[in-house]
């Protein structure tokens, strides 16, 4: 043990221990598409309020326009409502002409009873492109939700006045918003006072009756939400017309705020838009052969969910629910995401950026996992610490690029570590005080085995690879797949790809398929790109994540929740927002996936560090190699080798050497080698010159983990960063923590460029330019 | 069959929606009748108008009043499923005025005459004319199939079949 070693509180992640849900059964049931849709957007002023100025609606019925109007805020001015009324009735007179569906204009009161009456009564689709801004436009008042929506907010559209005093009206439903994240958020309406029977017959009801207690919460698809989880991509409405062919895509107008008759076009224009782009993407929802409203369509993951149920894939959990949960809980204990670490900070370097193909799909297949989600049952077994502990004596570097040895991987063993090299979650830093994960020297409180810790083997295994020295091992377990599912059966992915979960490993079939030309014969380019998208989302969504999934629930008080964790027994602790484990939500596969991603950086690692080199940066599955064309020392602060100069240096590798490394990496390539030939491990495309397919140097500079700026020297010296469209496939400056920031330029502006007017400070600063 | 003439479109969806819906997911009738609006609610098993006449002894047709009952006593007789499932639904595109006519007003009851004209006789057109359009259609490959190709040639029918010019010789190119 060093003289010093820093005590620090370790934190892991338990197990909220929930009843099975009867989810699944939920989404088995059928759900039609209405063939009605009410499309609307509003414009609002340019002021920090954003208060509704006008808005317009179609209301489509099999495709078919049937009405079209514009509405007005109470409050807006007459000579804005003049424009308006001149507006429509120059619409209407071109109308009577051409044939077109007459304008109508309404006030908010009016708007708000034909919305209710489409929307709420006759249960028509509600689209909108970022939804719960419009929502919230059009309401009269908020408050903070409880219940299903608790944490979010909870809309009054409509109202009533009473002795000159205009009130939330109880007898209209409200809606309740509450967002994830900035693509997502749940929406639905929420109960009203003394309901009608109609309104109390479940979608799906085959009785007719009302089911007294049941609440319609509306089908309200949120484009921007639906088209994110189509391409795990966040789209503009103008950038996802585009993507998805729309005819009359976005208009521009030259001043917000203001009513004028171009004003007026552009927003009918956007509705437009918005109904073709709706058509477009549920056309293209519709080829997944799955049974999920696009409504809740919220993420890739959804999809990939509604596909695995598709396949006749029942999650682990629910289909033996007396798995012993203790190993859940010490599985989940050991859960961690993606290594990724600044090596050298602040100090630019040249290098070889380098990434593994499909890293999380990658492990998966070396490791055999798709087994275990078809497995009739997964089994315990226990007390193999010897058998684990002689596996990792005989662990050479060797043997790890040998892909038989991962299937050995699958276990978890609790250690008492002393100065072994595991991944940690503890607040490192005072100032921040809050919990981050570290890969450190980790060595236990002297005393009981109590201070033992669970790791997935392939952490443990990494530790050894990078110190050389076994830990002590207390106590291991290690899964077991037996059987296979009953009634699996094959899906034709996009109506396009067939995958039969029976005989094919799907995380790799996904990739076999992506990369396979086969495919796409007779497709239109954008239809290859399409399916090529829908697969590489697809894979990473069912490959890792839905296996982690926790949601949080809010709650106004403090609930008791049983949770297991380190030790064996659950224990009970009170939390004010508990989490709930996702429907495919099993941590011992969680854990192996992103611990054997973590080895295979460490054994990458281990590779460069081997041949004395270092690398800049990692992320979880990338890594930036120093490397020059020649090789040798690289003046760098902080480095342990000297130039000739005396300065502090790195040795960097040679472009043959990284491609060496490359090389060997070829052995862990789990896929059909017709299809994929060679390496796992990638040069990246942004080594070489887009225009001469040359090598070029690249440089990095990282200033923390996954903020880091990839970049050419011009002839001066000066940095040129890596831009899509100018010298590169794609930006690669890090955008990562500046998502919550406007354009400190032009705070109006949409577009994130000023981000790399940032980087382009950042960098220069180092390099010693002004 | 659907009628309309005007009315706003969302009610229409409204109530069609609503009726479907208390319709419960594929119900229908004995006789096949599926249409919401023509079934009864709550029905079981689910019954069809006209046929819930017919098991109660009663006529299945019912005395629609194409201009609304306010405004013209006249009444036609009409299949009751067709009575609910067209033609009232059409009634509830009307202007509430012109249905209900509560003022009596003369002008309005003339334009509901109107409206009652236009649409029971779209509606008999419907029923009748369409219905013997498509007859015919599907009569004549079942004749052809089973007289030939010119099974009309030496019958009674032949005065009906349209005259064709006769053709003429093309003289040879030079």
């Amino acid at each position: 043990m060093p003289n010093n070693p820093t005590p620090l509180a370790l934190a892991v992640r338990v197990f909220p221990v929930h009843e099975p849900s009867n989810k699944s059964e939920h989404k088995n049931k059928k759900w039609r598409l209405p063939n009605a849709m009410f499309v609307f957007d509003t414009e609002t002023r340019t002021d920090a309020a954003q208060r509704l100025t006008f808005g317009s609606y179609r209301f489509l019925v099999n495709g078919k326009l049937k009405q079209e109007a514009l509405f007005y805020a109470n409050d807006l001015p007459g000579k804005d409502r003049k424009t308006l009324e001149y507006y429509v009735a120059d619409q209407r007179k071109r109308a009577q002409k051409s044939g077109e569906i007459p304008l109508l204009l309404l006030t908010k009161r009016e708007f708000l009873k034909q919305f209710y009456k489409a929307v709420y009564k006759g249960r028509a689709l509600l689209v909108g492109f970022n939804l719960p801004f419009d929502l919230s436009r059009i309401a009269f008042a908020s408050r903070s939700a409880r219940g299903r929506f608790a944490g979010g907010f909870s809309l009054a559209p409509w109202s009533y006045v009473k002795n000159g005093v205009e009130r939330p009206d109880n007898h209209r439903p409200g809606v309740g918003i509450k967002h994830i994240d900035s693509k997502r958020a749940l929406k639905g309406f929420t109960s009203r006072y003394r309901p009608d029977d109609t309104d109390l017959i479940p979608e799906d009801s085959v009785t007719g009756q009302p089911e007294k207690g049941y609440k319609f919460r509306g089908h309200m698809l949120d484009l921007r939400t639906l088209a994110f989880a189509l391409t795990d991509r966040g789209y503009s409405l103008e950038s996802a017309c585009k993507a998805f062919g729309v005819e009359h895509g976005k208009r521009h107008v030259t001043k917000h705020g203001v009513v004028t008759f171009s004003y007026v076009d552009y927003n009918r224009r956007d509705v437009q838009a918005t109904s073709e782009l709706a058509v477009a993407l549920l056309a293209e929802y519709a080829k997944h052969p799955i049974n999920l409203q696009p409504t809740k369509a919220y993420s890739p993951a959804s999809i990939g969910k509604a596909y695995l149920r598709a396949m006749g894939i029942v999650p682990i959990l629910q289909r033996k629910p007396e798995f012993p949960l203790r190993y859940v809980g010490f599985a989940q204990t050991a859960f961690f995401g993606g290594r990724t670490s600044a090596h050298i900070r602040k100090v630019p370097v040249p290098v070889v950026s380098v990434d593994f193909l499909s890293m999380y799909p990658t492990v998966n297949g070396l490791m055999d996992l798709w087994k275990f989600v078809i497995a009739k049952e997964i089994r315990v077994v226990t007390g193999c610490q010897c058998k684990i502990e002689k596996f990792l004596r005989s662990l050479t570097p060797q043997a790890l690029f040998n892909p038989l040895t991962w299937r050995k991987l699958r276990a978890f063993v609790k250690i008492v570590p002393d100065g072994d090299l595991l991944p940690s979650r503890a607040k490192y830093s005072s100032a921040s005080n809050d919990f981050q994960v570290a890969l450190n020297h980790i060595y236990a409180k002297d005393g009981p085995a109590a201070d033992g810790v669970w790791y997935s083997l392939p952490d443990v295994a990494a530790s050894v690879l990078l110190t050389g020295k076994v830990p002590k091992i207390v106590d291991a377990f290690k899964l077991v797949p037996a059987g296979k599912l009953a009634n699996l059966k094959p899906v034709r992915f996009c109506g396009q790809v067939y995958v039969d979960p029976r005989t094919q490993d799907l995380f790799r079939t996904v990739i076999e398929q992506r990369k396979s030309k086969t495919n796409y014969s007779g497709m239109t380019k954008e239809g290859v790109v399409r399916l090529d998208k829908s697969l590489k989302v697809f894979a990473s969504a069912t490959s890792y994540g839905i296996y982690a999934e926790m949601n949080r629930e809010e709650s106004e008080k403090r609930v008791k929740i049983q949770c297991q964790g380190i030790g064996p027994e659950p224990y009970e602790c009170s939390v004010l927002h508990p989490e709930v484990p996702g429907e495919f939500c099993f941590p011992p596969l969680a854990s192996l996936i992103t611990g054997a991603a973590r080895l295979m950086l460490a054994l990458l690692e281990h590779s460069v560090a081997k041949l004395s080199g270092t690398y800049a940066m990692e992320d979880t599955d990338s890594m930036a190699i120093v490397a020059t064309e020649t090789g040798g020392f690289v003046a760098c602060k902080g480095g342990n080798l000297r130039t000739t100069q005396g300065k502090e240096a790195v040795r960097a590798l040679t472009w043959k050497q990284v491609r060496q490394i490359v090389s060997m990496f070829e052995t862990l390539n789990p896929y059909d080698r017709n299809i994929i030939p060679g390496s796992v491990l990638k040069i990246e495309d942004d080594n070489f010159d887009p225009k001469t397919g040359k090598q070029r140097q690249l440089h990095c500079l990282a200033i923390s983990a996954k903020r880091y700026s990839l970049f050419l020297k011009s002839k001066n010296g000066s940095q040129v960063l890596l831009t899509e469209g100018k010298n590169n496939a794609k930006d690669r400056w890090s955008r990562h923590g500046l998502g919550h920031l406007l354009n400190p330029t032009d705070p109006e502006a949409p577009d994130r460029n000023w981000t790399r007017s940032v980087w382009e400070q950042i960098v220069r600063n180092p390099l010693g330019l002004p | 069959m659907t009628i309309t003439y005007g009315g706003d479109p969302i009610d229409r969806f409204q109530r069609r929606s609503k009726s479907e819906r208390r319709k419960g997911t594929g119900k229908k009738c004995q006789c096949g009748e599926d249409r919401p609006l023509a079934l009864l609610p709550g029905s079981t098993p689910t019954l069809c108008a006209s046929c819930d006449r017919l098991s109660k002894g009663r006529s299945p047709v019912d005395d629609h009043h194409p201009a609304g009952k306010t405004n013209h006593p006249t009444t036609v007789p009409i299949w009751a499923n067709d009575h609910r499932a067209v033609l009232s639904d059409a009634q509830y595109d009307w202007p509430n005025e012109t249905w209900k006519n509560p003022s009596g007003t003369p002008t309005l009851a003339v334009a509901a005459w109107f409206r009652g004209y236009l649409e029971t006789s779209e509606y008999l057109a419907g029923d009748f004319l369409l219905r013997g359009v498509r007859f015919l259609e599907r009569l004549e490959p079942f004749l052809r199939k089973r007289l030939g190709a010119n099974w009309w040639r030496g019958t009674e029918l032949e005065e009906f079949a349209p005259k064709r010019k006769q053709e003429r010789e093309v003289p040879h190119a030079k």
